[in-house]
């Protein structure tokens, strides 16, 4: 969460990489908008290859490609979010252009100087790319050989020595590669990571390579070497490019913006397979009470149904108790998921849940710390202010279309929130406000996964017109199971469900019983589900 | 004639800065931190303030023999050399506050600063934390100089990962004997004593976990601990969102010369939970809170579990207790009241303690507060001008023994802020005032909790990297 207060730059800055975060996530803050995320990453791994060509060389018309290496190297760590962040390649950026400006410097003593001077306030501001921004420097001075070297490059190593010595004083309570990496290149910063390192050392052969090779004009030979390396390039996307998150993180923004229809033709559209996905889908399907007549056509389990206590996961559970009614469960995820986030930033998504939860809950004043800091951020500010006067006046809560809803389903008897048992905390939520249509439709999905007829009965009586899958359920149990459950046994079936079920169990019956067999026809019925899950 | 002509430039150039046209307003100023008529320690720093709703604001500060005029639009700034020299030279200040609200300026009653010469230990050492249930993020025990803004870092948890740094704890406020918990991997007690930094593993055969809550002997040769299984109970309801309660918990002794740990049957008895543990000014009485164990079915016992306080003897020289243990504040149990944090005073006059009205991890009970307890008398009565309708919990006494800083909800219900408050010899507290900040916005904007506030009579030099270099110790059960 990126605050435009200057006791969060003055923080933010004055630290070992601080600059660097600092502006790092001043830009991280417009991925809100995706095109424009997608559209500034592009343009700084552009600027990446620019300034790697210029530190290298100040030949024009080069084709060979190898500029755009250390971009392709970026580009790859960058599909990883949950590791590597932009802030690296902000400083990286930052680096080379010291570099650059040293390169320019003609004066034998100002070039010493800056060497001197800058790699300290390099590491300062923008942390370890100081390092290959040293590395550049003495490559720059033993390329250029006209140039007398020696003093500029006793400069700079006695400016790493500097740095080297005052960076514990600077920063105490840093050590290690917290210390060495200083700004948030990497979302774990008290871990080691040799990957920067051979992206750094990478960017220095680059430009060394293109200084000793041959210029490489338009010929076949440069050609075939830039298609080297951007097929190499989209190799290694492809390889590490991991689309399925994508789609986890966009099931989870579309159902955190209330768009269930969407949620579920996208479903519809391609079918989920990873569990948190469907965890949102169902979570549509309640909402729109579709579950029981579809919720079987999409791949369940009890853990599609389950509160999340770890990683992605959290956001999920966090949105699906929010949209329950349970709102101190919800405001507990969310908190958990922010401080679990290895960076320790705040998010402003996740600031805007807890001041949602807590005006739901009357807890008024936390409620406006947190409006009062989302106030000071880009995206969230407009939001912020028209909910602030709710602070002041709890009645425009109770009197919200969505959040006065949540708040009458406050409970009102205090019982422990076991999410180890979900069924007791819908089941008590459902007595005590059985208007709640969504934690009614949620716990039926829940009865439904677990296999548990006899509680889906006695809460949910089959009332006409019966959900195509719970008639699924009811001839099921009519055919196979009428002793165990009696009072199942006048419910009224289609006719096509009965006919479907004596198809189904003559293929049992004449041994056609596994998934594969019995998938095309039944894949998306409760009898599949019951079967084979 | 020139001394009167300069008092009379010294006022002329002071106002200039006030605001010429204003109208007056009943009532004192609506202003954030609440510092109206307080009394404050001749070494605090400045008090800067800022209008409630956030207008422009001006004070005007006047003493017997000074007066000056804040800096700072938005916020009342005052400047650190002349606010020195104010308190060094007067007994109280009188400020009259300005805000400027729709276009026009208002001035407010005058309210009062009592500037007390009672002695405040220059340093206070807290932890900053995001008051959470079970992840943590950011982390650390941070000192601050009472006397500037200068806040600096002890150690944080940017050390190691997923490591929590909690119970820093000294011995008689002394910079150089100090403790804490590193939690996580490679964790342990982290104890300074006599110049040498040791790494303590402190969970034996004996014990239900490792040392958690921790109290110097003020000789620094023992170091009183809890032990404590301890869970955590989420509510479901607006009104309650945590409770955290122990399902097991003894009283042990750690004695640093000998790396032993004392395990008393008393203070160990499995079927009453001991916690708590604070040894008297004298070091000859062992303080702790206890109640009976029971198994925690639902939420409606847990609403009964009420701690009593009581004191045992404690020879420091054997390093042992001398029961029988004998109950304190008996009337608590009659009150509905539960208590928690007994931390008497350096003078020995006085034992603070919060109460609430169950259980011991009053952090998260709205109706938490503090009582002082009169050990010369036995009298025991609330601590009305520290409390408010949120949460007052942990507590810690000056070495002059006529300070208190304490941590309390008042501000939003949820996070943890600071107050400090003067009490005069006969036990009465004056109004608490907030911990100052350089910026009086800073507080609102931060998402985290300060807790565990300990006065500490000077700088403390501490490395964390020091850390890796400590002596490590696995403590030696021992049993009398």
């Amino acid at each position: 969460m990126f605050l435009f207060t200057s006791d969060y730059a003055a923080e933010t800055c004055l630290q070992p990489g601080g600059t660097a975060n600092y502006i790092g996530r001043f830009i991280i803050q417009f991925f809100h908008i995706p095109w424009l995320g997608a559209l500034i990453i592009a343009f700084l791994l552009l600027l990446l290859q620019v300034l790697v060509r210029k530190v290298a060389t100040e030949r024009t018309g080069e084709f060979s490609g190898l500029s755009y290496i250390p971009s392709f190297f970026y580009l790859c760590l960058l599909t990883d979010l949950t590791r590597f962040t932009l802030i690296g390649l902000v400083s990286l950026l930052v680096a080379l252009l010291a570099v650059l400006a040293y390169k320019h410097i003609y004066s034998n003593g100002l070039r010493a100087l800056w060497g001197l001077t800058s790699l300290p306030v390099l590491w300062f501001a923008m942390g370890g790319t100081a390092v290959p921004a040293a590395l550049l420097m003495i490559v720059t001075e033993l390329i250029h050989k006209e140039r007398p070297r020696i003093l500029p490059v006793l400069a700079i190593v006695a400016g790493c020595l500097i740095t080297a010595f005052a960076a514990p004083h600077i920063a105490p309570s840093l050590s290690g590669p917290a210390l060495f990496y200083g700004a948030n290149y990497l979302r774990f910063i008290e871990q080691w990571n040799l990957v920067l390192p051979i992206l750094w050392i990478t960017t220095v052969l680059v430009v060394v390579c293109l200084n000793i090779m041959p210029p490489v004009r338009k010929t076949g030979y440069a050609l075939l070497l830039s298609i080297f390396v951007f097929l190499t390039g989209y190799f290694s996307l492809w390889r590490i490019h991991d689309p399925g998150r994508e789609s986890v993180l966009r099931c989870y923004f579309t159902i955190h913006k209330g768009q269930w229809n969407k949620v579920i033709a996208r479903a519809r559209k391609k079918m989920p397979s990873d569990v948190l996905t469907i965890n949102g889908l169902n979570l549509a399907l309640a909402a729109t009470g579709q579950a029981g007549d579809c919720m079987f056509a999409f791949p369940q389990s009890p853990q599609t149904l389950s509160v999340f206590n770890a990683g992605e996961g959290l956001l999920f559970s966090a949105e699906t108790l929010f949209n329950l009614g349970f709102i101190n469960e919800a405001q507990r995820l969310s908190h958990e998921y922010m401080e679990s986030l290895p960076d320790r930033q705040l998010s402003a998504l996740l600031i805007a849940q807890m001041a949602e939860t807590n005006l739901i809950a009357k807890r008024t004043a936390v409620a406006q710390k947190y409006l009062r800091l989302l106030e000071k951020t880009l995206f969230y500010k407009k939001a912020a202010r028209q909910l602030m006067p709710s602070t002041r006046e709890p009645q425009l809560v109770s009197d919200h279309p969505f959040y006065g809803t949540l708040q009458k389903y406050q409970p009102a008897g205090n019982f422990s929130s076991d999410f180890t048992n979900l069924d007791n905390m819908l089941a008590r939520m459902i007595t005590e406000h059985p208007d709640n249509i969504m934690a009614v439709n949620y716990f039926f999905m829940y009865l439904m996964v677990h296999k548990n007829p006899e509680a889906l009965y006695n809460l949910f009586p089959p009332v006409q017109p019966v959900p195509r899958h719970y008639q699924e359920l009811i001839a099921w149990v009519q055919a196979m199971q009428p002793h165990v459950y009696p009072r199942y046994k006048d419910v009224p079936i289609d006719a096509s469900v009965k006919t479907k079920l004596n198809r189904l169990l003559a293929q049992i019956k004449q041994g056609n019983d596994s998934p594969r067999s019995l998938g095309p026809e039944y894949a998306e019925t409760y009898w599949f589900y019951l079967l084979f899950m | 004639m020139r001394v009167l002509l300069f008092n009379f430039l010294l006022v002329f150039l002071c106002s200039c800065n006030l605001p010429g046209r204003v109208s007056e307003s009943n009532g004192y100023p609506p202003v954030i931190p609440d510092y109206i008529n307080i009394t404050i320690p001749h070494t605090i720093a400045p008090l800067h303030f800022m209008a409630k709703d956030g207008s422009p604001v001006k004070a005007l500060i006047t003493g017997k023999q000074s007066r000056l005029v804040s800096k700072g639009r938005y916020t009342v700034k005052i400047p650190a050399k002349k606010w020195k020299k104010m308190l060094a030279a007067e007994d109280s200040l009188t400020v009259q506050v300005y805000i400027k609200n729709n276009g026009a300026w208002h001035v407010y009653k005058a309210f009062s600063w009592i500037i007390s010469r009672d002695p405040l230990d220059p340093y206070l050492c807290y932890r900053r934390v995001a008051p959470g249930y079970e992840s943590f993020g950011s982390m650390g025990i941070y000192q601050r100089n009472l006397a500037s803004f200068r806040e600096t870092a002890i150690i944080e948890n940017t050390l190691i990962t997923n490591s929590c740094v909690n119970c820093h704890s000294f011995a008689a406020a002394d910079p150089e004997r100090f403790q804490f918990h590193l939690r996580g991997p490679g964790g342990g007690t982290l104890v300074r004593s006599e110049g040498e930094l040791t790494h303590i593993d402190t969970k034996t055969p004996g014990t239900v976990s490792a040392c958690v809550y921790p109290y110097w002997h003020p000789s620094g040769s023992h170091i009183a601990y809890s032990v404590n299984n301890i869970l955590q109970w989420f509510h479901n309801v607006p009104e309650k969102v945590i409770d955290v309660f122990d399902t097991r918990s003894d009283v042990v002794i750690y004695e640093l010369k000998t790396q032993r740990l004392y395990i008393d049957p008393v203070l160990c008895d499995s079927t009453v939970l001991e916690t708590f543990p604070a040894f008297s000014a004298d070091g000859q009485t062992l303080f702790y809170t206890a109640a009976p164990a029971r198994k925690i079915p639902d939420v409606f016992m847990l609403d009964s579990i009420r701690y009593g306080l009581f004191g045992i003897s404690f020879d420091p020289i054997t390093g042992t207790v001398i029961p029988p243990a004998e109950r304190l504040f008996p009337e608590s149990d009659t009150a509905g009241l539960s208590v928690s944090f007994p931390r008497p005073s350096p003078d020995g006059r006085y034992l603070m303690f919060t109460s609430s009205s169950y259980g011991n991890f009053t952090i998260w009970h709205d109706d938490a507060d503090l009582w002082l307890l009169d050990l010369s008398t036995g009298k025991t009565k609330p601590a009305e001008a520290l409390n408010s309708a949120h949460t007052e919990s942990y507590h810690s006494r000056s070495s002059s023994s006529r300070w208190v800083v304490f941590s309390s909800r008042r501000d939003d219900g949820r996070y943890t802020r600071l107050y400090l408050a003067h009490m005069d010899e006969g036990g009465t507290f004056d109004k608490p005032f907030a911990l100052p900040q350089k910026d009086p916005r800073s507080d609102l904007y931060l998402i985290q909790s300060y807790n565990i506030p300990e006065f500490v009579k000077g700088k403390i030099s501490f490395y964390p990297r020091d850390m890796f270099r400590a002596k490590h110790i696995k403590a030696q059960e021992w049993k009398h």
